[in-house]
């Protein structure tokens, strides 16, 4: 009974106060059926989310990140108090003894961390939950000193638990209790890093084994899987269904993308063609919107364009979501303020142009399948691609060197997951 | 009642597109009332008239007043509209021994007991050990009204978790959950060993609403539980939550 109460609370934060009430009250709680109850229930949970900037992609002990959070209502809360570098993390053990540390990646409410003692060969991974402050840390890794670069990939895979009744089964079993997850490090090719590439070397790091092991993935069709590639790295490696995709290029051109699915085969990726409309030859960006893959690609001067991934059989279904052109778009107080401050006696016109070209991608939408956020020159701006209207967000001046964004779900993703057999419990 | 007599007049309507014959009766002042013929028949005068077939054109003085001839032919639809369904009824015994007779439609609004009914094990009453009278009362009561309810309008209406603040319905319920807290906890029980889901999902909502306002200390004096934690370990959890606190 207890149960069927307390999932009906309107949010997580009481439902985990409550577990001080009573041992009792803890064990009903802390149940990943109940944990999947809620989560149910709140499937329609309008998320939280936060936006990280970082102002490194490498590992540096003057590492510092600035922290952005959105309400329901897309207003922003931030503080431009300078000491807030790390404390966001400052549970982590590690950063008090002021390692050089990097933000490699970061998934839903979670986020990874790399650090490497000093003068030691091995790196050490923590994957946390700076909301609850839980973390767990990962084996160690050696170093290999010749090559820093990397390509981080962070995949969490939800586990569809053993389930009492079939209902649970055909809606998917909507929890985050338990997942498995991996840590995929790619390693840059020693010689050119433009260099075509059949193979990559990987590491891996599993939840379900706990080790690292290298691997060696190729692909049948003999393509390129370098993703340090100039559009490829731009892109990144984005981590969606438990997979992970970049950009392959050819020719300096894009010729598809590359989807790696280690938990099912970490030798072999496959591949996805592009979008018919994709303009081949302009960089794109890629992201993750509510489980779907999608590509974001903005041509100066031209247009913006969203597609998101249908199908992955038969080489991809994309479908085209919104575009957008540069001459429709509804610039607001944006263009205004851009004229006033840099004395411009350009025509709009003119003035967007010069703004459009300072545009980069940040994220999409968490809740908002129509709208991406752009970063314009010392502003974030929210475009609404079905309206074309831009609305600043707020001013961020500093360098943005690597950025995630973080979502809360209704329920906080438990670190470490918790175990699949869990007692069950009684009302 | 007035005295003047005034023609009521009595016309037979066939519409094509119905099974039931109507009948059109009208009052002294004017207001027409349209009813199936069967209902108006439970008026001997009428079937007479009916009967005899000079309904056409035969004007019939009835000293009486809209009102009153609405009334009466409410009264008369009602009838007859129960009488038309299916009034099979069960009786629920509480376990203080006390028996309610209900309609066998309102009871099955509890799964538990439409698996019983269901299964033929319900020779004529169905005992239910762990409900109360008082309790069992007002089930039937929330039964009752969800069921007419549902059958006055298309039965997605009931939604269970509709909070909809045109839901006529969501009135009573805020009403008929302000109780005392063990009637609460009793409901939520009944309702859970009736397998009724909208009377769970409104009472546990409605304690789950107590709650949400209340620190864990609140909690455990409102609805008197005993903290079985030592200090050191209810420490212990709230600093493995403390982000929760903050």
């Amino acid at each position: 009974m207890l149960l069927e109460i307390l999932y009906r609370l309107p949010c997580c934060r009481r439902a985990v106060q409550f577990k001080s009430v009573s041992k009792r009250w803890l064990s009903v709680i802390s149940n990943p059926y109940f944990i999947r109850r809620f989560m149910d229930r709140h499937r329609h949970y309008v998320c939280k989310f936060t936006h990280v900037f970082q102002n490194t992609i490498e590992l540096n002990v003057n590492t510092y990140i600035r922290l952005v959070s959105y309400d329901h209502n897309d207003n922003p809360s931030f503080k431009f108090d300078p000491r807030i570098g790390l404390e966001f993390l400052d549970f982590l053990p590690v950063l008090s003894l002021h390692y050089p540390v990097c933000i490699q990646a970061s998934f839903n409410d979670l986020l990874l961390v790399c650090t490497q003692v000093p003068k030691a060969s091995f790196f050490e991974y923590y994957i946390c939950n700076p909301f609850t402050k839980h973390w767990l840390k990962l084996p160690p890794i050696p170093t290999d000193g010749t090559r820093t670069r990397v390509m981080i990939g962070f995949l969490c895979d939800p586990c569809i638990c053993d389930s009492d009744s079939d209902n649970d089964r055909e809606q998917g079993c909507i929890t985050n209790a338990h997942y498995r997850f991996m840590v995929v490090r790619i390693l840059c090719p020693e010689e050119n890093t433009t260099q075509f590439q059949t193979q990559l070397q990987v590491q891996i790091f599993s939840s379900e084994t706990n080790e690292w092991r290298n691997s060696v993935v190729s692909s049948p069709r003999k393509l390129n899987l370098n993703p340090f590639m100039p559009i490829a790295c731009y892109a990144g490696v984005i981590a969606c269904n438990g997979m992970l995709h970049w950009v392959c290029v050819k020719d300096k051109e894009i010729k598809g993308f590359v989807v790696f699915d280690p938990f099912n085969d970490s030798e072999q990726c496959h591949y996805i063609h592009p979008p018919i409309d994709l303009s081949l030859r302009h960089y794109v960006s890629l992201g993750v919107f509510r489980r779907r893959l999608r590509i974001f690609q903005l041509i100066y001067a031209g247009s913006f364009s969203l597609w998101e991934l249908e199908d992955y059989s038969n080489a991809g279904t994309w479908c085209m979501k919104q575009k957008v052109y540069f001459s429709n778009m509804d610039f607001g107080d944006f263009l205004q303020r851009a004229k006033n401050i840099h004395g411009l006696d350009y025509s709009d016109e003119r003035t967007k142009m010069m703004l459009y070209r300072d545009m980069t991608f940040l994220a999409f939408h968490p809740n908002d399948g129509d709208s991406v956020f752009l970063h314009c020159g010392n502003s974030v701006q929210l475009c609404n691609l079905r309206t074309g209207v831009l609305k600043r967000v707020y001013y961020y001046s500093s360098p943005v060197r690597s950025k995630f964004q973080l979502v809360q779900p209704s329920w906080p993703t438990p670190v470490p997951p918790l175990p699949l057999n869990a007692p069950s419990i009684s009302n | 009642m007035a005295s003047s007599s005034t023609s009521v007049v009595v016309s037979n309507k066939e519409k094509e597109n119905k099974n039931t014959k109507k009948v059109t009766l009208k009052s002294s002042d004017g207001e027409s009332f349209e009813v199936d013929e069967s209902v108006a028949m439970e008026s001997q005068t009428i079937k007479h008239i009916i009967e005899d077939g000079h309904y056409s054109s035969l004007a019939l003085s009835l000293s009486v007043k809209t009102t009153m001839a609405s009334s009466s032919t409410s009264v008369v639809v009602s009838n007859k509209e129960k009488e038309n369904k299916n009034t099979k009824k069960v009786t629920l015994k509480s376990s203080d021994g006390e028996s309610f007779e209900v309609d066998e439609s309102v009871a099955m609004e509890s799964q538990t007991i439409k698996h019983i009914i269901e299964d033929g094990c319900a020779n004529n009453e169905i005992p239910l050990p762990n409900v109360t009278s008082g309790i069992l009362s007002r089930v039937i009561e929330y039964c009752k009204k969800h069921k007419e309810a549902a059958g006055e309008s298309e039965p997605s209406v009931t939604s269970y978790t509709s909070n909809s603040t045109t839901n006529p319905l969501t009135e009573w319920d805020t009403e008929f959950v302000k109780v005392d807290q063990n009637t609460l906890f009793d409901l939520i029980l009944a309702a859970n060993y009736l397998d009724i889901k909208g009377l769970l999902d409104l009472t546990c909502k409605t304690v789950a609403d107590m709650m949400k306002g209340k620190t864990p200390q609140e909690i455990r004096e409102t609805f008197h539980i005993k903290n079985d934690y030592t200090p050191e370990e209810e420490a212990e959890v709230r600093k493995e939550n403390q982000w929760a606190f903050e």
